[in-house]
């Protein structure tokens, strides 16, 4: 089934609880203008609190050390890429971000981010570590926190990438020492 | 209220067959208008921050994909289209694609295409990638392949003074990459061209097979534009070509039809010692078989993070060991059965489905040839010492030696099973051809609209197998003949290569 099926398809879903949507949907208004204001407060463009703390809890629950800033770095950095990018496609990776939030609750869980490290992470790793079918869709999440995560330049530096300023400082100092270093361009032929 | 740009010329894109068709008219002395929905942006303007870069020049912000989800289709979203975001390969188009293409009616004479190469690569300064910019993990590759007994060679790109920085996916900050919007772009204008960037054609207004305007919007300010020329040329790429012939009403039911792709995913190589293969340019080898071709491509941090396998505790720990990574792209050429059409959300919801939808399966043939140009790739990894080496599939399948490989069967049975997969390079979709149903015919017009052409690589019939950036603009060079009713200068003798190319023989006389 194609992605615009699949949302149809949560759509229809959604239409036959309507009811209960009808009840929670103040409520939810409530919360998502909470969080809207205060993403705002917390200086996020584009993104609303509650996505902000499903990325986070997302990224606590699946990436190995948080950056120096803390997790809030990958939903700021997410929120850079949103904010900027111009799309007929955007609402999509907004609304699985919210999706991603609230995955739980379709198995009786508490939202992504209520729940403990222990129990996001068996969750994700038992439902939404897949390509297929309607849970495929967090792929786009996935995607969405990795580049949040590995954008940071601490991060990066962790895993021994130099950038191109650092490779150019290695190599002058390299060449006044009149060697090759071990992984300069120069030493490959 | 609306604002009308008059012109003898418009273009509508400013990629790969843009650029080179609003150059050669502009030459010839037409007033030409080029017309690009992404920004015109500097050397300067581009940096390593990969998010904002990928937000701001990738089509979607790098998220197109079919409308199964599981096949991303990157393109580019700024002046210079796609040719922006390449590795800056080029390959002439291959002699048994050109064939092929004339059975299909889509001649592209041998003599005059190789003109037009030849013409195209002067421009673009295409010479062969020197090794002092290889990245380190090159070597090893090479010996890899060596030992495997399979054919490789270096690429030749166009490039001048490439300082091997690794970030060509995002643009060239460096301005060492002589994509469109540094060579024809800038050569056009200097002819007297116009471009009017960041302006979105959502129409074709025409009436009795002749078209009266192009209809748009300044993304800047929201006012509506007419755009009225005497000619009109689409290359917007093999997505946004047929998504305008669409939304138009032209050639409903056609257009959109036999988009092809090279598409591919990466196998990934974990060696004992460090590569760093981020040092130097990503791309520096390759393989070219009968039914795949294999390329080196080491990603920077993000990039690689969005192509590795896996899906959460084993993915960190993959990235944990990013130094020792080698990665080797495989493409397949598939066959035209893609399609580029306007969905039931477009008509119902337009607001949010606002753009075209793609179509695309891999047949089980195009399956198979991807899985054995994966296997072949891991062979090469591990005759080169990688100790594991990572499938881009969902399943995990450690590969430790060549015993491995047949676990790689089960693994990827259909393209829901892979991951990362995904084309560059979408081609056809208002394919040329002789026969009255083609979209387009020979002469590049849009069939039954007098002054309507397509001049990109959406008249491709199917893939060209290799990467398409050459082939397109020397198509679109061969195009501006029928579409200006011209004949190229023979030789260019302006833009930055030949300029180096002077700075460059004027020094060698002053040393002498």
């Amino acid at each position: 089934m194609s992605l615009n099926g699949r949302i149809a398809l949560l759509a229809i879903l959604a239409l036959a609880v309507a009811p209960i949507w009808l009840v929670l949907s103040p409520f939810g208004w409530l919360a998502w203008r909470r969080g809207r204001r205060d993403a705002r407060t917390r200086g996020l463009r584009v993104l609303n609190m509650i996505q902000a703390r499903a990325v986070m809890a997302h990224a606590e629950a699946t990436l190995p050390a948080p950056p120096e800033g803390g997790w809030f770095v990958v939903a700021q950095n997410v929120d850079r890429y949103l904010a900027t990018v111009d799309s007929p496609r955007h609402w999509r990776s907004h609304a699985v971000l919210v999706a991603l939030e609230f995955a739980p609750c379709l198995r009786l869980r508490r939202p992504l981010s209520r729940l403990p490290l222990a129990a996001r992470r068996t969750f994700m790793e038992r439902h939404l570590a897949t390509t297929k079918g309607l849970l495929a869709i967090p792929a786009l999440a996935r995607q969405l926190i990795r580049m949040g995560y590995y954008t940071d330049a601490g991060i990066a530096k962790s895993l021994g990438f130099r950038t191109m300023t650092e490779r150019r400082s290695d190599e002058r100092r390299s060449d006044e020492r009149g060697s090759d270093a071990p992984h300069s361009n120069k030493a490959v032929g | 209220m609306t604002k009308t740009i008059t012109t003898d010329f418009a273009v509508v894109g400013t990629g790969a067959g843009g650029s080179v068709v609003a150059y050669q008219l502009a030459a010839a002395g037409a007033r030409v208008t080029m017309l690009e929905r992404g920004a015109w942006l500097h050397p300067k303007d581009f940096s390593h921050d990969e998010p904002e870069m990928i937000a701001r020049i990738y089509k979607d912000g790098g998220a197109q994909t079919n409308n199964d989800a599981d096949m991303f289709v990157l393109q580019g979203n700024c002046v210079g289209g796609s040719t922006v975001l390449t590795n800056a390969v080029c390959f002439r188009m291959p002699e048994d694609i050109r064939q092929s293409f004339e059975q299909h009616g889509c001649t592209l004479p041998r003599e005059l295409l190789q003109q037009s190469h030849a013409r195209v690569e002067s421009v673009l300064g295409v010479s062969p990638l020197p090794s002092a910019v290889h990245n380190p993990a090159t070597a090893v590759l090479a010996d890899g392949f060596a030992k495997i007994g399979a054919d490789h060679g270096g690429f030749d790109k166009a490039m001048q003074e490439c300082i091997g920085c690794g970030y060509c996916n995002v643009g060239c900050r460096y301005g060492r990459k002589l994509d469109a919007s540094q060579t024809w772009v800038p050569m056009a204008l200097q002819r007297g061209a116009d471009l009017v960037p960041e302006i979105d054609i959502v129409r074709i207004e025409h009436t009795r097979g002749h078209v009266r305007a192009l209809l748009g919007r300044d993304k800047k300010t929201g006012e509506s534009v007419r755009i009225v020329a005497e000619r009109y040329v689409l290359a917007g790429g093999a997505i946004n070509t047929p998504e305008l012939l669409l939304r138009s009403g032209l050639h409903k039911g056609r257009a959109g039809k036999g988009t092809s792709f090279n598409a591919g995913g990466i196998v990934f190589g974990e060696f004992a010692q460090d590569l760093d293969g981020f040092a130097g340019d990503q791309m520096c080898v390759h393989h070219i078989g009968d039914r795949y071709v294999i390329e080196q491509i080491q990603n920077p941090p993000v990039s690689l993070a969005l192509t590795m396998p896996g899906f959460y505790g084993d993915h960190a720990e993959r990235m944990q060991r990013f130094r020792r990574m080698a990665a080797l792209g495989v493409l397949v050429p598939t066959k035209p059965t893609g399609e580029v059409f306007l969905g039931l959300g477009h008509k119902l919801f337009r607001r949010l489905f606002d753009h075209a939808d793609i179509r695309y399966r891999l047949s089980d043939e195009e399956l198979r040839d991807f899985r054995d140009g994966c296997k072949a790739a891991a062979r090469a990894m591990l005759a080169a010492g990688a100790k594991s080496v990572f499938m881009p599939c969902a399943t995990p399948v450690p590969i430790h030696d060549e015993g491995d490989l047949d676990r790689v069967d089960d693994a990827m049975r259909s393209q829901s099973d892979l991951v990362g997969f995904g084309s560059s390079h979408p081609q056809g979709g208002a394919c040329r051809g002789s026969d009255r149903h083609s979209v387009v015919d020979e002469d590049f017009r849009v069939r039954g609209v007098d002054n309507l052409f397509v001049a990109d690589g959406s008249v491709f019939p199917h893939s060209v197998r290799v990467n398409p950036m050459l082939s397109i603009m020397a198509t679109a060079d061969f195009a501006s003949r029928s579409i200006g009713d011209l004949t190229p200068a023979e030789h260019i003798l302006e833009g930055p290569a030949h300029e180096h190319r002077q700075r460059t023989m004027t020094a060698k006389e002053a040393g002498a």
